[in-house]
């Protein structure tokens, strides 16, 4: 079946570790019934003392349960602390299965159905275009964190800021800032290993046609020789020609841009075959914590763009809050947050804290002042600091970048998988990840394969 | 009275790789004759008929019905311009009535006809002529051997013909039924309509058919009234070299 | 003698309900007008489920589609998808490469265009063979038509899609009702055909097409025309699909599992009956996107298919026949 997102599968028997508190979007009944009609009339905006959160991720992999249980981590919490505005807080949440016309029903029924108060997630850029219509449609306000292009601003909120105000992205920077960070990052490991030589390896997806475009010309401006730029097929199972063509161009590091397709086979065939190259990038799948296990070992020395550097950095103090907490609740895969877990966990607090500052949380009737105080956010979340972009600038309620990927905004952290010292690895493997860069935030240096 | 020749074929010829199974064969059919074609098994009878129907292409040869040349159309063009036949394998639409089967071959062959056919009375008439009038609503795997016999050349004349073609329709009957369906033939064909009869056993045939041809290997081997080809020795030979009995 | 077969005199209300609707007892109309009447009136004791009834509804004309010609004929197509597909995908990449703006009366009908073309490119080469040689064309041409949207990805999205299609609506009703009456007005138009000569030469085709070749009927021209009306049908509801979700991906209107679906709502239903797989469509519909998401996104599918398989091997006529027959057999029989 061609139905299956392309990151890793998690195996559905560990259903059993999801929490029961959440709510999930198959409640039938009369009352149900009658709050939807309500609802569609356009009445109220909340559930009599309930806010509803909505959650849209493909959970049935890492990243996407990952960022489920830090959803839910993130509403136990509220909780814990009297809710928002004095309400308690529900999370529903659903399975976008990485596909738009999936997500775009799961959302319209939580809309209608459970009448959502503000909706997280996407990690995929088509999911969170498509969405962007039916969330502005309600003026509904929807955080997304994970999908990082930014046509879903350039073509929505710089056309028509007022129609599309209640769409923010707390993280990660968006792909054009990551093109430009690889590239910094790439002439980072020419300085470090006197490396001259590169290939830029993307697959086919939106997210990826500014690092196509953007970082082997800004590798070139540096004197590095860029001598294979290519896009893959989403459907790639033989990775072969790919890595014979990096070999055969000379390239000393192969830099991926990798989200949707798995990537064990190939990490497999590199390391078990010696390709005579490192393995560096933004690969999504790769920054799974089982990643190691996954591929028996043979990931070590791959690095990848991990924001909060997966919680193996202290980014900001919060982060290893977010990592204790989440691990202290789950110790089945994933076993950390995983990226967009972090940034999940950030976008509901900020979202209360706005809330809390606006005095509602209603955005049927008052959405203005939601995305004012949204737009005022100074957040300090656990991979970054979070600030939005003014109306008027270049992706409106896009993250702020800040000056460079090692600062305090929205920093852009990539981590190596490397051999833990004893007894220190991730679960019972003996790898772990560390933080390779920026130098802000590194706590370990960047390896280059034993073969090479 | 002189009669006309409405039917030929001329130099017929079927070839399936190497083998020849027609061999440029001709005979004609007069406008007021019912023509037995008779020959042992595997003589090519029903090959002929195949031919005739444009169910298979002729390898050679023509075939003219009404001075048209008919050999290269279509099966369902042939039975539109009025030549019907009924197989030696029975052929019913298995989950539609008696009534339902004869209905369907009075269809016009019109695309965006909704309606049309013959009615409900014209149907019930045409099975009446068969005794079939009382079992309208039977399906066909319901009803004996005979009567779905029967139901095929009611389908048949329900088409219209203006000619036909009988393919052992006496095959599986007793001698009461065989009686039965000869005199239900020859009113068919009283009504002006001229009969080619294919089977291979004379004795049936010989109260009814006015001319016998006789075919071997695919080759006409006789031609002539039924008494002279029940004494043609050539035929006795035919039939005895083929395991046949003639009684 | 049965005096059923002389019928002059006959009321023409009575004889058109004969005639096209298959001669219904009086507790049929009944349970017809029953769910006719419950369909118009869902808002109304079933808001919740508008959007998933609203899909069933475009699902409908699918399996309506394929029935025509498939269910009928018996000329199996695995590849129907190919004629939604391409009609939605029609509209997808006018959308996203000539105008975003391009007008609906526009794209619908050039999308039913494309629908009528691919169909024809299946079936005037493959409905004169006889055997299997139709249902694995079909099969390949949806494979070779995916394969060509992934290769094309510059104009057609790849994988990933288009999303600059317009949504229909966001009002749920509207979007209910918008996709209901389309699919009501397809049914009668099917029903009637089916219900009448055209529909019972297409299935006596599929019975025995020797037999009615030699009944004077031309077959090949009759399985052609079937295949267009059913390509007309497949055209309109892709186009419907893709401004049902605003967006076009391979995987939601063009792969050969959506063309699977199609048919095993038709054998779920009840093939060869158009209203059958109407019953069927909302049945899978709402067994595949509320009932069994309990087994999980991919756990779904594996529920999906066994209960497929169930009505193979035990129901094979399909569950609304069945229905249809008990109801017509209850106070013994035909009114008179």
């Amino acid at each position: 079946m061609s139905r299956e997102p392309s990151q890793q599968n998690r195996d559905s028997s560990s259903n059993s570790d999801r929490t029961n508190r959440r709510t999930v979007l198959k409640t039938v009944g009369a009352g149900a019934a009658v709050t939807s009609i309500a609802g569609c009339l356009g009445g109220s905006g909340g559930t009599g003392g309930t806010i509803k959160i909505g959650h849209i991720m493909p959970v049935e992999t890492d990243n996407g349960l990952g960022s489920e249980r830090s959803a839910q981590l993130a509403v136990d919490q509220l909780n814990e602390n009297g809710g928002i505005l004095d309400n308690d807080v529900e999370l529903v949440t659903a399975d976008s299965a990485a596909q738009p016309s999936e997500a775009h029903s799961a959302v319209t029924e939580m809309i209608n159905r459970e009448n959502i108060q503000m909706l997280v997630g996407t990690v995929v850029s088509e999911v969170a275009l498509s969405l962007a219509d039916l969330v502005a449609e309600n003026d509904l306000p929807f955080l997304i964190t994970g999908a990082a292009s930014p046509r879903i601003f350039a073509e929505n909120h710089a056309q028509n800021y007022d129609q599309f105000k209640s769409i923010f992205r707390p993280g990660p920077v968006n792909s054009i800032k990551q093109a430009e960070y690889l590239a910094q990052y790439g002439q980072f490991l020419s300085e470090e290993h006197g490396w001259d030589t590169m290939a830029v390896v993307s697959e086919d997806a939106a997210w990826t046609q500014d690092i196509t475009d953007m970082t082997a010309s800004l590798l070139e401006e540096s004197g590095i020789d860029v001598a294979v730029n290519e896009r893959v097929a989403l459907d790639t199972n033989d990775w072969t020609p790919i890595l014979d063509q990096v070999e055969s161009s000379g390239a000393q590091t192969m830099i991926g841009a990798l989200s949707h397709i798995p990537i064990t086979g190939m990490t497999s065939s590199w390391s078990r075959n010696e390709y005579p190259f490192s393995l560096d990038g933004v690969m999504i799948a790769a920054q799974s914590p089982q990643f190691w296990s996954d591929t028996q070992g043979t990931a070590e020395y791959l690095s990848t763009a991990t924001s909060a550097a997966d919680g193996f950095a202290d980014i900001t103090p919060k982060t290893s809050e977010v990592m204790d907490a989440y691990q202290s609740e789950y110790d089945s895969r994933p076993t950390t947050p995983t990226f967009v877990g972090f940034i999940t966990h950030d976008a509901i607090n900020l979202y209360a804290e706005a809330v809390e500052r606006a005095g509602t949380a209603n955005h049927r009737e008052d959405i203005d002042s939601i995305v004012e105080e949204l737009q005022a956010t100074d957040f300090e979340g656990s991979y970054g600091q979070i600030q939005f972009q003014g109306p008027d600038d270049e992706y409106p309620n896009d993250v702020y970048p800040g000056e460079g990927p090692g600062d305090e905004f929205a920093p852009f952290t990539i981590t190596q998988w490397q051999a833990a010292e004893d007894g220190n690895g991730i679960g019972d493997t003996d790898g772990t990840k560390r933080c390779v860069w920026p130098e802000t935030y590194q706590n370990g240096d960047h390896q280059t394969p034993s073969w090479m | 009275m002189s009669s006309d020749t409405v039917f030929r074929i001329d130099e017929l010829r079927k070839e399936f790789g190497g083998l020849v199974a027609v061999d440029d064969l001709s005979f004609d059919l007069q406008d007021d004759e019912i023509l037995g074609l008779i020959g042992p098994n595997g003589s090519g009878k029903s090959t002929v008929f195949n031919c005739i129907m444009g169910i298979y292409d002729v390898t050679g040869g023509s075939v003219q019905f009404r001075d048209t040349d008919i050999t290269k159309l279509d099966t369902h063009d042939i039975v539109n311009r009025g030549i019907a036949r009924v197989s030696q394998e029975s052929n019913p639409i298995p989950s539609s009535t008696v009534g339902e089967n004869i209905d369907l071959f009075t269809y016009p062959n019109d695309i965006f006809s909704l309606t049309g056919g013959a009615s409900q009375a014209e149907i019930l008439d045409i099975a009446r002529r068969f005794d079939l009038d009382e079992k309208l609503d039977t399906l066909p795997g319901s009803l004996p051997h005979a009567d779905v016999r029967r139901l095929e050349i009611a389908k048949a004349l329900a088409t219209e013909p203006e000619m036909l073609l009988l393919d052992e329709p006496f095959a599986g009957m007793n001698q009461a039924e065989i009686r039965e369906l000869s005199d239900q033939i020859r009113d068919i064909h009283a009504e002006g309509r001229p009969i080619i009869i294919v089977d291979h056993n004379m004795k049936g045939l010989m109260s009814i058919v006015d001319r016998v041809v006789v075919i071997n290997s695919g080759q006409k081997i006789a031609e002539g009234s039924p008494e002279e080809i029940a004494n043609d020795e050539t035929v006795q030979k035919a039939y005895l070299a083929g395991a046949e009995v003639t009684n | 003698m049965s005096n059923e077969y002389d019928r002059s005199g006959e009321p023409v209300v009575q004889r058109f309900t004969r005639e096209f609707l298959g001669e219904p007892n009086r507790y049929q109309i009944a349970s017809a007008g029953v769910a006719l009447l419950a369909l118009l009136t869902v808002p109304f004791w079933a808001g919740q489920y508008l959007y998933v009834f609203a899909l069933a509804s475009i699902w409908a004309i699918f399996a309506m589609g394929w029935d025509i010609i498939s269910g009928h004929t018996n000329y199996i197509s695995f590849g129907h998808s190919a004629l939604s597909g391409g009609a939605a995908y029609t509209t997808g990449v006018l959308v996203h490469n000539v105008n975003p703006d391009m007008a609906m009366y526009i794209t619908f009908p050039l999308s039913i265009l494309a629908a009528i073309v691919i169909g024809l490119l299946f079936a005037v080469p493959t409905l004169r063979l006889e055997g299997p040689y139709f249902s694995l064309i079909t099969l390949l041409g949806v494979l070779v038509l995916t394969q060509l949207v992934y290769i094309y990805g510059e104009y057609t999205g790849g994988e990933l899609g288009i999303t600059a299609v317009s949504t229909l609506t966001y009002n749920l009703t509207n979007l209910y009702y918008y996709t209901l009456i389309p699919m009501l007005l397809i049914g009668a138009v099917l029903v009637v055909v089916s219900q009448s000569n055209i529909g019972r030469i297409l299935r006596a085709i599929g019975e025995n097409e020797a037999a009615i070749e030699s009944s004077g009927i031309d077959t090949t021209r009759f399985k052609l025309w079937a295949f267009l009306m059913s390509a007309i049908t497949m055209g309109i509801g892709g186009a419907m699909l893709a401004h049902f979700y605003g967006n076009i991906t391979p995987s939601t209107v063009l792969v050969v599992d959506r063309s699977l679906e199609m048919v095993a709502i038709a054998v779920i239903g009840g093939m060869g009956t158009i209203a059958g797989p109407i019953g069927g469509a909302f049945v899978f519909i709402i067994l595949r996107d509320e009932v069994l998401t309990v087994f999980g996104s991919t756990g779904r599918w594996l529920a999906l298919w066994l209960i497929v398989l169930f009505f193979l091997v035990f129901l094979r006529d399909g569950i609304f026949p069945f229905i249809w027959s008990r109801i017509g057999s209850i106070g013994g029989g035909r009114d008179e």
